[in-house]
């Protein structure tokens, strides 16, 4: 019995069929494939180690985005060499992949905070997609109370928010102020954490975004005992699966490898 | 059917069923890649460095990729040698291939103590010794120095009788003297090269990438490289060598052998491929059917001759 379990989590290196590719905004590009075995064993907080080919020397890391059936989809912005060459992938085109790589979130223990926030700064919204997936089939009594708070630059950056499932409930905010409240995806938190600080509540936070974004909820982790967090940290990498100690991050506990010790840490063993 | 080809090796009194070996620091130590690699194919992998004391390692970021290859400042991140033998050991002896034993140190005591150590553990078929650690007595490193490589080499060899594999940087003057020197002490076989130094600067924050600023350069761009110090080497000396540094696929690992390799390590390729030593050794069988050889040693050094 236990060794089937150990199968069904086995990490895989797999040639998937591209099945959609489309831009959703600016320099951001979603795109599936089919597999089985993600679509089986991929926890939300897990990514893939994609090779895209093209004499490019390391994989790059893309966190699941969401999964339906067995497609299987990755959220990217292009940023250099790699993602350029991604975004140019057509249907029926092969991807390398290895996978599911990574921790991935703890999203079973949602149900036991009177509130769950889901904390995305700008592509940090990827994995949190899946996430709230997970969350509202495991909550199907509405024991949360949800939430995601989605940080933009402007209006036309905002993605994937018809993706979350109804139960959360969706607040915006962007830097020029064309969509939700002008100021940062902290600010829209904050705000929220105020509104329910009086009610004894036990909050659970799980965010994923650029690094500055950590350093401010930590900061509010300060101010608001009552929260745990979450964080979906990135790292450059080599391997992806443990092997070289390229990917690891400064922790309390001394540094820990992105790719298999995370790449979820718990805020407070990193701030 | 075709007929089979001979591509077994010899490192001292071991024997190695494919020529074709993992890299130290690029294969961990062998468990993660259950299930991705297909150890029956592979000649051998090489352990990460292990050093007497545990190593925390350098400052992330600590690897990226470069136009032509990779730059990496991992710093011999470790757990030390006891940890390694009571934690890794029982693991490494259950995984179907051989398993060579990279060891380092910051001093030459501390060589010494490793394999000290290492000798009582059963199941470890080789040493292979990292002489391109940053030496705290030399300022640099041992393989940089033919006395100072000659003496480790010399005072490791009257403490085993295990094969020693003595790796060495290709940053130096004359590799010729520095293979001369691991030979004259003992050495069983030299592995050549290691990364070179190299340096990548992010043109937005106006700083290195890696936290160490620079690190070690390996992958494709450092082939031309690699294939000339083993060209040299092979001139050098009569033991075997163990070559690589910038192999991406099967053709490059046979440039290695007519330059006089016996054996070619894959390094920076284990992380794109994880896979790659198994399909490099299908090449391997391919070319040799081509070329009508038989025996694998017929294709090390073809090019000097
Ligand atoms: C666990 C994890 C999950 C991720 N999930 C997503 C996602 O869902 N969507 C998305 O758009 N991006 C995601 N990223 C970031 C993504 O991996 C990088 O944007 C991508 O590797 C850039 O590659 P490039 O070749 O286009 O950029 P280049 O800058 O040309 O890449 C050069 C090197 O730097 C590395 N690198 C550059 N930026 C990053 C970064 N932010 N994090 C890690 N390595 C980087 C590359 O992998 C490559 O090795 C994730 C990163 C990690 C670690
Ligand atoms: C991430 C990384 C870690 C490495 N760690 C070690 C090490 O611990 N000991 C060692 O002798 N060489 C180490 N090397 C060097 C490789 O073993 C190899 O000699 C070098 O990378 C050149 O080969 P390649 O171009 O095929 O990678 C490391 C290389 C990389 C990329
Ligand atoms: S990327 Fe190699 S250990 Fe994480």
């Amino acid at each position: 019995m236990k060794k089937k379990t150990e199968n069904r989590d086995a990490i895989k290196h797999i040639q998937c069929s591209l099945r959609t590719i489309e831009k959703v905004a600016y320099q951001t590009y979603r795109l599936s494939f089919v597999s089985e075995h993600l679509a089986r064993c991929a926890r939300p907080g897990q990514f893939v180690h994609v090779n895209v080919g093209g004499g490019l020397s390391l994989r790059r890391p893309f966190s699941i985005h969401k999964i339906k059936g067995n497609e299987v989809f990755l959220l990217f912005r292009v940023v250099g060499r790699g993602t350029r060459r991604l975004k140019e992938y057509h249907r029926g085109d092969t991807l390398d992949i290895l996978g599911p790589l990574g921790n991935g979130f703890r999203f079973h223990e949602a149900h036991k905070y009177s509130h769950v926030f889901l904390v995305a700064g700008g592509m940090g919204v990827a994995p949190l997609v899946f996430l709230s997936q997970k969350i509202a089939q495991g909550t199907g009594r509405s024991l949360v109370d949800a939430h995601v708070c989605v940080g933009v630059k402007t209006k036309k950056d905002l993605i994937a928010k018809s993706d979350f499932p109804r139960q959360f409930k969706i607040y915006t905010a962007s830097d020029d102020g064309t969509i939700g409240i002008k100021g940062s995806v902290i600010d829209a938190l904050e705000k929220k954490l105020i509104q329910v600080k009086d009610k004894n509540p036990r909050i659970k936070i799980y965010a994923c975004g650029p690094k500055p974004m950590f350093a401010e909820c930590a900061r509010l982790l300060k101010q608001y005992p009552f929260c745990d967090c979450e964080v979906s940290f990135e790292q450059f990498m080599g391997c992806g699966i443990g092997v070289c100690l390229g990917c690891v991050i400064d922790t309390h506990d001394g540094y820990k490898r992105v790719c298999k010790d995370g790449p979820v840490f718990d805020l407070k063993s990193i701030f | 059917m075709s007929k089979p080809v001979d591509i077994k090796v010899k490192l001292g009194t071991l024997t190695l069923k494919s020529p074709i070996v993992c890299a130290s620091g690029t294969f961990g130590y062998g468990l993660e890649m259950k299930g991705l690699t297909d150890f029956s194919r592979l000649g051998a992998f090489i352990t990460k460095t292990i050093t007497g004391e545990p190593r925390v390692g350098n400052l992330p970021p600590r690897i990226i990729e470069v136009e032509t290859g990779v730059l990496n400042s991992i710093g011999l991140e470790n757990p030390g040698v006891d940890i390694f033998i009571q934690d890794y050991v029982p693991h490494i002896k259950k995984i179907p291939c051989e398993c060579i034993v990279s060891i380092g140190g910051h001093t030459f005591e501390e060589y010494k103590e490793v394999l000290k150590k290492l000798e009582s553990v059963k199941g470890i078929r080789a040493y292979e010794i990292n002489l391109s650690c940053p030496n705290l007595q030399l300022k640099r490193m041992i393989s940089q120095d033919p006395h100072a490589t000659y003496k480790v080499v010399k005072t490791l060899r009257a403490k085993t009788a295990r094969p020693l594999i003595v790796k060495v940087t290709g940053e130096t003057e004359d590799i010729a003297k520095i293979v001369g020197a691991a030979k004259s002490g003992g050495a069983d076989a030299v592995s050549l090269v290691n990364t070179f130094f190299g340096m990548a600067i992010d043109i937005v924050r106006q700083k290195p990438y890696l936290g160490k600023g620079y690190g070690g350069y390996s992958g494709k761009g450092i082939k031309p490289l690699s294939v000339y110090r083993v060209w040299n080497a092979a001139q050098a000396v009569d033991i075997p060598l163990i070559g690589g540094g910038g192999v991406m696929n099967a053709a490059d690992a046979i440039e290695f052998f007519l330059a006089g390799a016996h054996v070619v390590s894959i390094g920076t390729l284990n992380f794109l491929y994880p896979n790659a030593c198994a399909d490099i050794t299908g090449g391997i069988i391919a070319y040799m059917r081509a070329h009508k050889i038989k025996k694998i040693n017929e294709l090390t050094g073809r090019a000097h001759e």
